[in-house]
Order: structure tokens, then C-alpha cells, then sequence
């Protein structure tokens, strides 16, 4: 059996009419099949001779007359099948190979298993979000322990009273003091932390995000040092002046706040001073743009590139490569008759030239290209142009119920959009057509778009603006997801950062991004200064020429 | 100045002038290398500007002359001008054999540039010295519908 390719039909008898069938990988036992099978082939196989009763074939090589001795015969004998699963009709497909899946399967695999990744992968996504708050957290609560433990009475401060009346676990003014700003700087480096670092991580990347990375182990080591600290010196040794553990933890929370401003600048400022642009070419259609950037590394370079594409490039649209290409013209073509039989041969000699002809007529085909490019666009304006003059009409019928002065029937903006909609449709349809969008609207989603521009009081014009052309990306409603799967693919290390004359690629599907990294020179600016003195003119009515 | 009357470019003229040749230096820079035009021959300077031309307009020139023709506007010290007896404001009314009372300002200059050899003749205000009355007018050009035929000398 073929790769799941061929239609079965029934047993019929159309079947055994000539079909465009693909490439030469004919199997003998479709001879057998065709042979076998059907009794209306006595008009085609005039020269074969069937015995059906015992199912051999005797082929007989042509031309040679039928009675010349020595002629060739090959017996051929069909193995007993059952027939009732009836013949093969082979139809064109992309499938050169009978044994192989086609490209179309094979894509549709590869969607299948990536949606099933989808579920394992996702803890990837928060794992290092979660690591990061857990730090976090364990860095802003310490100071507050710290301050709040000796109060606690675990570990029986009091009793170590040095006899004193003044108890020095009880807050004095300067301690009050420091208590507040230890307040107010803790507020403050929350409200930093929750405003700047406080949000959905908007992209996994694959290896490791070496600044939060670096600022999050400094965090680390300085909260652990600080308990060591106050674990030996106060703990240990009993501190007991309260003010002494408040100040402590003052000088802890400055340094939190201090990794803060240097989370600040590494993590958000460094990378705003553009140093290098990117060009990102889109691989099937050739489309480009050239993006400023700052020194970022390559894999956060493409997280920023990816958000720039969505917004500014326009949707792929597949089909629309083959849209200015007309039918290729088989006409040239031998249509092969699978019952060739004693002509196998000379039909293959005959077909490869047909083949080159074919191909040398397609190459000197670059001007037709020129001109049914041209023809295309001509014919999308013409429909452009229908579209909105059927698109003002449409609106015209509307009126809002407040400027309607005798009796009218009020309607909701969805019911105007369906009484408005039919005298529009064919034009739209033609034109998404032409255009090769149809697939990506369907009638509910444009009468809601109507609707809602009828209830605004958009204009035809901006009504019609979202089909006339492919659209950004990230407005396409149809292939809008919240989580996008893109490979990046680089031969230098992901985490280092961006140089002049990187190379990146960023693939998804059919879509891939090739990325090209150019620094910004250095501009060295002179001064020129015009000197009024001698910025001074003559008129030169007459011209004088030197001689 | 009423022998500096205007004369109509493409009119019939008879005036006395002066037959003057120039033969041009060659051109040389500060450190004494030929300088060279574009197609690789030596330059040669005559040392004067000209002015003028039948695609100017007189009324704009700064000396005041009235008429079309091509006119010495300035003389360089010590140049092939200076040597050879050229003057300012004198007229020059033919360049070896061209007539450049019909020239445009483009084409005296080129005609000029041509040879390295000049031979101009050029009209002077007051040379020759004639006698004023009765005599014959140093200038006289013939404008079309004229009948006067006179060979004056």
C-alpha cells in the first residue's frame, strides 16, 4: 500500500481509465490489478491476451506483428487478492516516495507532539520566576526578623539584665528614629521591587539570564552574611542594646536597596542606550526591518526581536505564493496511461524529454512572472476599489435613531450589522478571496467587527481597513495564542552578548527570522563655524570668465 | 561716447580696429609642474576676463556697456594680455577668423581657450584718432532696414 496517499475507491469501472498518476513507481501488481479486474478493457488492451480463468497476463511487446516467431512473452501471474477492497486511484499529492509520509503528515505530527510538550515544559516557565521570589522574599522578611526576634523574648534577653534600670531592649528616641527610616526604606525598596520586578516573565529563555542571576546570588550572600552575623555577634553574644540590632538591620536594608538600584540598572537601563541595530529578514517571503538595540545578550537580543516582529511585520500567508502563479499548463505534458504495458519504455524516453522541455520552458518564463504579478495587482485594486464603494453604500443605509426624524425601527448594532452586511458581502468575500485571507475570517467574526464599528461610529473606510491588507501579526485573531513556541538557533553561546556581525536565527514552522547584528559607529562630529564677518555676498549679474 | 554706440548682434558693422596677437603663457603652479586640462594638454593662460555675450544682458553689466559683444572686463599684471597690448573695456570683435560679436558668452570663451595663438582684432574706443567732424565715424554698424550703403574708412 502506498503511504496512506492513495484514494481506495470502490470496485469501478471509471477506475480503469487513464489517470494523471504520479512518477514512474508503477508496481506490477496495479499491472496485475488492471489486468485482472474489469471487464471493459478490451478497447485498451487490444493487443494483451487474458486468460482470467487461471489470472495470468501475457504481455506482448508492440509492433512487431503478432505473428513473428521469437516475439517476446512475459507471463505474468497474479498472485489470488481479494478484491473486494476494489483498485487504487493515485492522486497528484507532494509525495514522490510510496513508502514515505508526505510533508503534510509530517507537519502534522510535528503540531502534535509540540502541543503535547506543551504541558511538561510549562514548569520550566515559572521555575525561575519562583526561585527568584523565593529569594526575594527570604532577603525583604530578614530584616524584619531580625529586628523583630529580640522582642520575641525566645531567647531570654531579659534575664541578662545588666542591672541597670534603664531596660536597653526598650526603644529610645534615636532607636525610634532609626525604627522609622528602617520602616519607610523597607516601604520604599518594596514598592521598587513590586513596580519594577513584579510581573509575568514575558519570555522562557533557554540557558540561564545571567544578570538577574548575578543580582539574585547577591542577594543571597548578603542575607546570609548578615544572619552569620547576627547569629555570632548578637545572638551569641546576647547584644542587648536594642538600638545596636535596630541599626543592624538598617544597614542590611541599605544594602538590599543598594542590589536594587544595581538590579535597576543592569536589568533595565543597561540595554536602553541603543548600540546596535538588527535587520531580521523573514525566510519564505523575504520581508525585512532594521531595529535599534542595546547591549543585550543574544538570547534576550531575540526576545526583544520577537516582540518588534509581532508588532511590525504582517502576517505569512502561505498561499499567497502561489497566488500570482497561474496553473501550470500540463497540456505539454503525455498524460501516462498506466496500462502502457509493451510501451513502458519508450514512454519513459519520451517523458524525460518532455520533462526538459517543461522545465526549459518554465525558466524562460521570468517575464510571464513580470506580468502576472502585474495582472494580480491590478486585479486586487479593482476589487479593492469595489470593496469600499460597496462598503460606503452599505453605510449609508445606517443612521443613528437620534437624527432618524419619523418613525423607525430601533436596532442594536448587531442587528444593524446583519441587516447591513448582505449588500457588502460578495464584494468582501471576492476581495478576501483574491487576497487569499478567506480562511481567516469567518462570518460570525466579521459581523462582529461590523457591529462594533457600526456601534462606535467608524467610518466604511475603517471598517474595511482590517481586510485590506495581511494585518501585524499579533492582530491575527485566528493563530493568536497566549504562549508562542519559538527555536533559536545559534552557533555562539546564547548568553553572551550581541556583537558586530552576529548571526541568529529564530524558527516557527514555515517562519523563519534570520537576524543580523550591526554596531552603530562611533561618530566623531567636527565643528564648523561660519563667521559672520566672512559670510558675506556679491551679485554676480554679469557672469566674467577667466581666460 | 558716441562712438560706443550699440551695434545689433547679426548686423552689417565697419569699424576700425586694431589687429592684436596674443600668444598665451603656459600654465604653471606654485612649484613650477604644467598644469594640465582634463584631457592631459597643457594649459595656457592669456591673463584677461572676459565679459559679455549675446545670451547676456548688457543693461546688467557692471561697466556699463552697451551692447552685446564680448568685452575685456579685467587685464591680470604681468600676463600674455598685458605683453601683447589688450586693454580694458576694448571689444573683441574677431578671434582667429571667429566673429565673436555673434558669439555667446560660452562660445567666445571657448573659441578663446582653442588655439594657444591669438590673433584678435579688437575695437578701441578713440584709437584711431580721427578727425571728429566730417570725418568718417570710427564705428558704424548697419541695422536692417538702413539704405545706407557708404564704404567708409
Amino acid at each position: 500500500m502506498d503511504g496512506g496517499e492513495s484514494v481506495r475507491s470502490g470496485r469501478s469501472e471509471r477506475s480503469e481509465r487513464s489517470h494523471r498518476s504520479h512518477g514512474s513507481s508503477h508496481h506490477p501488481r496495479q499491472h496485475h490489478h488492471r489486468g485482472s479486474s474489469g471487464r471493459p478493457n478490451s478497447n485498451h488492451r487490444d493487443r494483451r491476451e487474458r486468460d482470467r480463468d487461471d489470472r495470468s497476463v501475457t504481455i506482448k511487446t508492440p509492433g512487431q506483428g503478432s505473428d513473428v516467431e521469437g516475439e517476446e512473452r512475459i507471463q505474468v501471474q497474479v498472485i489470488q487478492q481479494d478484491d473486494n477492497w476494489g483498485d487504487n486511484t493515485t492522486a497528484i499529492t507532494g509525495n514522490t516516495s510510496e513508502t514515505g509520509f508526505s510533508m503534510e503528515d509530517m507537519r502534522k505530527f510535528a503540531k502534535e507532539m509540540d502541543d503535547n510538550y506543551s504541558v511538561g515544559f510549562d514548569c520550566a516557565r515559572y521555575v525561575g520566576t519562583a526561585l527568584a521570589a523565593v529569594l526575594s522574599i527570604f532577603g525583604f522578611l530578614s530584616p524584619i526578623a531580625m529586628i523583630v526576634l529580640p522582642k520575641l523574648g525566645i531567647f531570654e534577653w531579659k534575664a541578662l539584665a545588666f542591672g541597670t534600670e534603664i531596660d536597653p531592649m526598650q526603644c529610645r528616641p534615636e532607636c525610634e528614629g532609626l525604627l522609622i527610616s528602617f520602616a519607610f526604606k523597607l516601604l520604599i525598596l518594596l514598592l521598587g521591587t513590586i513596580a519594577l520586578f513584579f510581573r509575568q516573565p514575558k519570555a522562557t529563555m533557554p540557558r540561564v539570564f545571567v544578570f538577574r542571576a548575578v543580582v539574585l546570588f547577591l542577594v543571597f550572600v548578603l542575607t546570609f552574611a548578615f544572619w552569620l552575623f547576627y547569629g555570632v555577634r548578637i545572638l551569641k553574644a546576647r547584644e542587648t542594646h536594642y538600638y545596636a540590632i535596630v541599626q543592624f538591620a538598617v544597614y542590611l536594608v541599605d544594602g538590599l536597596l543598594f542590589i536594587h538600584y544595581l538590579a535597576v540598572a543592569l536589568l533595565e537601563i543597561r540595554q536602553l542606550q541603543p548600540q546596535f541595530v538588527i535587520k531580521i529578514v523573514r525566510s519564505p517571503d523575504g520581508k525585512s526591518q532594521c531595529y535599534n538595540i542595546g547591549l543585550l545578550s543574544i538570547q534576550r537580543a531575540a526576545v526583544w526581536m520577537l516582540e518588534q516582529y509581532y508588532k511590525d511585520f504582517e502576517v505569512y500567508n502561505p498561499y499567497l505564493e502561489n497566488a500570482t502563479k497561474k496553473p501550470a499548463k500540463l497540456t505539454g505534458f503525455k498524460v501516462y496511461d498506466v496500462d502502457g504495458g509493451p510501451n513502458q519504455t519508450n514512454q519513459q524516453g519520451r517523458s524525460r524529454a518532455v520533462f526538459a522541455a517543461a522545465a526549459r520552458r518554465r525558466d524562460a518564463s521570468h517575464n510571464d512572472r513580470f506580468y502576472e504579478e502585474a495582472e494580480y495587482e491590478r486585479r486586487i485594486r479593482k476589487r479593492k476599489a469595489r470593496l469600499i464603494v460597496a462598503a460606503e453604500e452599505a453605510f449609508s443605509h445606517i443612521k443613528r435613531m437620534q437624527e432618524e426624524q419619523g418613525p423607525a425601527i430601533p436596532m442594536d448594532p448587531q442587528e444593524a450589522a446583519q441587516a447591513v452586511f448582505p449588500s457588502m458581502a460578495r464584494a468582501l468575500q471576492k476581495y478576501l478571496r483574491i487576497t487569499r485571507q478567506q480562511p481567516r475570517y469567518t462570518f460570525e467574526s466579521v459581523l462582529n467587527h461590523l457591529a462594533v464599528c457600526i456601534g462606535h461610529d467608524i467610518s466604511p473606510r475603517a471598517f474595511v481597513e482590517k481586510y485590506l491588507s495581511q494585518g501585524a501579526v499579533i492582530m491575527n485573531e485566528k493563530d493568536y495564542k497566549s504562549m508562542q513556541r519559538w527555536v533559536l538557533v545559534c552557533d555562539q553561546l546564547l548568553t553572551r552578548e550581541i556583537e558586530h556581525g552576529t548571526y541568529f536565527q529564530l524558527r516557527q514552522g514555515e517562519v523563519s527570522l534570520l537576524c543580523t547584528v550591526r554596531k552603530i559607529p562611533h561618530f566623531s562630529l567636527t565643528e564648523e563655524v561660519i563667521d559672520p564677518k566672512s559670510n558675506k555676498f556679491v551679485l554676480r549679474l554679469n557672469s566674467e570668465t577667466s581666460v | 561716447m558716441q562712438d560706443m554706440a550699440g551695434h545689433t548682434a547679426g548686423d552689417p558693422l565697419e569699424c576700425y580696429s586694431i589687429p592684436i596677437v596674443l600668444e598665451k603663457d603656459a600654465d604653471i603652479d606654485n612649484q613650477g609642474h604644467a598644469v594640465l586640462e582634463a584631457d592631459g594638454k597643457q594649459r595656457y593662460r592669456c591673463g584677461f576676463r572676459i565679459g559679455g555675450g549675446i545670451d547676456q544682458d548688457p543693461s546688467q553689466s557692471p561697466q556699463g556697456y552697451p551692447d552685446k559683444g564680448i568685452y575685456v572686463t579685467y587685464i591680470h599684471e604681468n600676463s600674455a594680455a598685458s605683453r601683447c597690448g589688450l586693454q580694458v573695456h576694448d571689444k573683441i570683435l574677431q578671434v582667429n577668423g571667429k566673429d565673436l560679436t555673434v558669439a555667446t558668452h560660452k562660445q567666445a570663451v571657448e573659441y578663446i581657450r582653442r588655439k594657444p595663438v591669438l590673433k584678435m582684432l579688437v575695437y578701441r574706443k578713440g584709437v584711431p584718432q580721427l578727425h571728429k567732424t566730417g570725418g568718417n565715424p570710427q564705428f558704424q554698424s548697419y541695422n536692417q532696414y538702413s539704405q545706407q550703403y557708404q564704404q567708409q574708412y
